[in-house]
């Protein structure tokens, strides 16, 4: 009698759905991951009590100042650090030194750049954003930057509490 | 006609399959090795899980800045109300919020929202006193941020900065 061949069950995963779903966690924390803008520097704003802050809503003409503290967004660094303001961000171009001058310059550009008419320059829209541990000493010169660059608007970042806090 | 080949008239024309061409149909499967391609899948996302932190949600408080050369008060007889805030503490992370021409003194956000509603009733409902927010430069941003929103939760239509004191 002839010996017959015994060949095992191949047994086989589908591993087709699975690869699916990798691939689309991979690509939502990719694209979650680029989500924050180059604007915005790395920060922790204010949390007042009872946050007004609110989205905002045109921001075609909308510019924003970062104030970083030099802890960056780091909660447990050292308050030494923390309390001196980092260089200025603009457009995500720093100021060096924190040069008023070179704000108010830059502001002036910013201006020019979008052909904004003199009689709409105020309604151009400027956002500060600093760091919660910074002193009101660093951010007043922005403050006056922004009234010599001729600009009238301008918005406090801080943390938007959720309505049940309210 | 050749040996093998069978060919039938009609519709089409079938082909003679040799034997041995016919036992090998079907059984060679080609599959790219998908498990090093799993494996990096598997990194990549465990790289994202681990290094992905969502940004706090950020909103504005709405303000504005007054027009280089504007200063003279139009209406002498609205008193404003001069918020001073006087860092405390350890490290000046604290502070005190002082009102002038009253003899009282704040700590938390709460308590300046109640004084302004207070504030606000004593005056029969009117919200046309400007706040002023007077820090001292040592003052923590948070604080002046906190002053800011506790004036707009009050509904007082001007809120202004003083430079920083000493």
């Amino acid at each position: 009698m002839a010996k017959k061949k015994h060949v095992g069950a191949n047994v086989d995963f589908n591993m087709t759905p699975m690869i699916d779903v990798t691939f689309q966690l991979i690509i939502f924390f990719i694209i979650a991951g680029q989500m924050a803008s180059d604007d915005l520097a790395a920060l922790i704003p204010p949390e007042p009590y009872e946050s007004l802050a609110s989205a905002a809503l045109n921001k075609d003409r909308w510019r924003i100042i970062n104030i970083p503290s030099k802890a960056g967004n780091d909660p447990g660094a050292a308050d030494v650090e923390a309390r001196e303001a980092d260089e200025w961000i603009i457009g995500g171009r720093p100021i060096p030194n924190n040069d008023q001058n070179l704000l108010i310059t830059r502001l002036r550009e910013e201006i020019a750049r979008d052909n904004i008419p003199p009689e709409e320059v105020a309604d151009l829209i400027v956002e500060i954003r600093a760091d919660y541990r910074v002193p009101y000493k660093e951010v007043v010169p922005v403050l006056l930057a922004i009234r010599e660059a001729g600009i009238a608007k301008m918005n406090v970042t801080a943390i938007v509490k959720p309505p049940e806090d309210l | 006609m050749a040996e093998g080949i069978t060919k039938y008239q009609g519709e089409g024309a079938e082909h003679y399959v040799s034997p041995r061409k016919k036992r090998g149909k079907g059984e060679t499967k080609m599959q790219p090795p998908l498990t090093p391609m799993i494996d990096v899948t598997f990194q990549l996302l465990l790289f994202f899980l681990l290094t992905m932190t969502f940004r706090l949600e950020e909103g504005m408080i709405p303000g504005a800045l007054p027009q280089k050369g504007q200063g003279e008060p139009t209406d002498p007889l609205v008193e404003p109300i001069t918020v001073r805030l006087v860092a405390t503490g350890e490290n000046k992370q604290d502070v005190n919020f002082l009102i002038d021409g009253a003899n009282v003194t704040m700590q938390s956000g709460q308590e300046l929202l109640a004084y302004f509603k207070g504030r606000i009733e004593n005056l029969g409902g009117s919200t046309d006193s400007p706040v002023i927010i007077a820090p001292q430069g040592e003052v923590r941003w948070r604080w002046v941020v906190e002053v800011f929103n506790q004036a707009h939760a009050a509904k007082f239509k001007e809120v202004g900065f003083a430079p920083a004191s000493g």
